[in-house]
């Protein structure tokens, strides 16, 4: 009695489904599957990038990112690729820190940790990484952190798995919980959300994004994205956009400024009085960004990326107000 | 490609199993329930890369080698969604820098232990994205497109309970996504942004 969760995505016959025939138990087995393929599949927490950070030995870093997962993983992975011929220590919010050894020539780590509970809230992660005193510089060229995928769902309010074994032939529709149809039509309700991306340089006012200027100045340039499509007309997403700041003193404030190329709009985060202590602010960008093109073979609407109306935002950042520095750690952006 | 029928959430559908009991339920109803979780599949891809510049003219990675396709960056390993046929989400991708010689990128999806292979053949594989030569000082995306993954799979170890408990694996094809220059003028190319990202297929 499980709700295994299939390697490779079933697609429901929605012909099978018409009115004045029997449908199939098949129909609403391979529906069952693909409700569990969807919800046991984990999400990109954070895409993998690049921070562009080289540390030297006997130094820590510590990358922040925010996120809200879906809430099914019990496990997350953190993806590396780093550069150095040195000894390091990865820590991150669960578990135990890890050791490794890594090398000039380049070097893929992972480290995982094992979630003691399962959470859909709004939260932040951090990965930090310590390099040892006797080590050379390291080049941290990339991070990622993605949610590893389930193999059998629970079948309770959180996982929503739908049983299986309901759906074969001869046995009877069902409304119960998490079994038959009443269970398929249940596991709508699973939370999905994308995230598009999440690029954290250390909180570290040497390592971050830092101004003292009052005019605007480039912190990512030509970010691509497409949010996902959520109805059959639909053809922008909403973007909700966090950064972690904070100020040199108590009366500096900033702005992160970002521009969708596609359509010349802007929205802007004014972050007043953050004070000297990181914190989260966020803003949404609500029905501007486009979203997939499912008719195009790469799901860009036009074709492709590089066509005369770039599909891509410009964020910069400035002071706004006092005589201080503005510091920007990380900025993230995620569907809402 | 859209495998629902209206290519997108059809409104109205309960999802409280309790409002299935005990009436004659429509087709159209089981028709959007249907649909519904289509489009939730073909939407479930993600976002592998996204990686940008900090700047029009600096940062970024360079090569360390002339004459031959060298690595720049490498990202991942991670498992990718597999389809309703067996081979992978197909990924759209898009690379760029700045060079100040005559240099190209490559991008490609690389199944683990195909890199080398795949990234440095003569002719840029199915998997790999390749740019025309270019010679400019400035950070911009040289090539976009979307590539197909041959599905190999491999075991892959997952748990399936909190706290590390129920040990398990799964079939998953796992990829690199990489980013290699090339230039016949020692570190003239630069490798500066990539992106990835799944994308069901046509």
């Amino acid at each position: 009695m499980t709700a295994t969760v299939p390697a490779a995505r079933p697609v429901v016959q929605q012909a099978d489904v018409v009115s004045g025939q029997a449908v199939r138990a098949r129909t609403w087995l391979d529906a069952g599957e693909l409700a569990n393929w969807c919800s046991g599949n984990g999400e990109y927490l954070v895409p993998a990038y690049s921070p562009e950070q080289t540390m030297a030995a006997n130094k820590t870093f510590v990358f922040r990112f925010r996120v809200t997962p879906p809430g099914r993983a019990v496990r997350r992975v953190w993806q590396l690729y780093l550069e150095g011929n040195c000894a390091i220590t990865l820590d991150g919010n669960v578990g135990p820190s890890a050791d490794y050894i890594t090398d000039s020539g380049g070097t893929w780590v992972r480290y995982v940790e094992d979630l003691t509970a399962k959470s859909a809230t709004l939260q932040e992660i951090s990965l930090s990484i310590a390099n040892a005193t006797s080590s050379g510089s390291l080049i941290v060229k990339s991070i990622c952190c993605y949610e590893d995928p389930r193999i059998v769902l629970d079948k309770d309010a959180t996982d929503l798995g739908v049983e299986l074994t309901s759906l074969a032939v001869r046995e009877p529709i069902q409304e119960n919980q998490y079994t038959s149809l009443g269970g398929i039509a249940a596991a709508l309700a699973a939370e999905q959300r994308r995230q598009y991306f999440n690029v954290a340089r250390p909180d570290d006012i040497a390592e971050c994004w830092a101004t003292t200027s009052g005019t605007f100045g480039i912190m990512l340039d030509e970010v691509p994205i497409l949010t996902r499509k959520l109805y059959p007309a639909s053809t922008t997403g909403n973007v909700r956009f966090a950064a972690l700041c904070k100020a040199s003193d108590a009366t500096t404030d900033g702005e992160i400024r970002v521009t969708n190329n596609a359509t010349a709009n802007t929205v802007t985060l004014t972050v007043n009085n953050p004070g000297t202590s990181w914190g989260w602010y966020t803003i949404d960008f609500a029905s501007d960004i486009l979203c997939e093109d499912l008719t195009e073979g790469t799901g860009w609407p036009d074709g492709a990326l590089l066509t005369s109306v770039a599909k891509t935002l410009d964020i910069d950042f400035r002071v706004s107000g006092g005589a201080g520095t503005f510091y920007v750690a990380t900025i993230a952006a995620i569907e809402y | 490609m859209s495998t629902s029928n209206s290519g997108g959430f059809i409104l109205g559908v309960d999802t409280t199993f309790s409002s299935y009991g005990n009436r004659p339920v429509r087709t159209s109803e089981w028709q959007s329930i249907a649909n519904n979780l289509n489009h939730l599949a073909d939407e479930r891809s993600r976002v592998l890369v996204c990686w940008s510049p900090r700047s029009t003219t600096t940062g970024g990675y360079t090569i360390k080698v002339s004459g031959a396709w060298t690595r720049l960056m490498s990202f991942g390993p991670f498992p990718l969604l597999v389809g309703a046929d067996g081979t992978p989400y197909p990924v759209r991708l898009a690379v760029g820098g700045r060079s100040t010689a005559s240099s190209q990128l490559r991008i490609g999806v690389c199944v683990l232990g195909a890199a080398d292979a795949d990234m440095s053949a003569t002719t840029a594989p199915a998997n790999v994205l390749e740019s025309a030569a270019f010679n400019n000082a400035t950070n911009l995306w040289r090539v976009d497109g979307g590539v197909t993954v041959d599905p190999v799979f491999q075991d892959y170890g997952i748990v399936n309970a909190l706290s590390g408990a129920t040990p398990s694996t799964v079939a998953a094809v796992l990829v690199t996504v990489e980013v290699w220059g090339k230039s016949a003028t020692g570190s003239a190319c630069v490798a500066t942004q990539a992106y990835a990202a799944e994308q069901v297929a046509l």
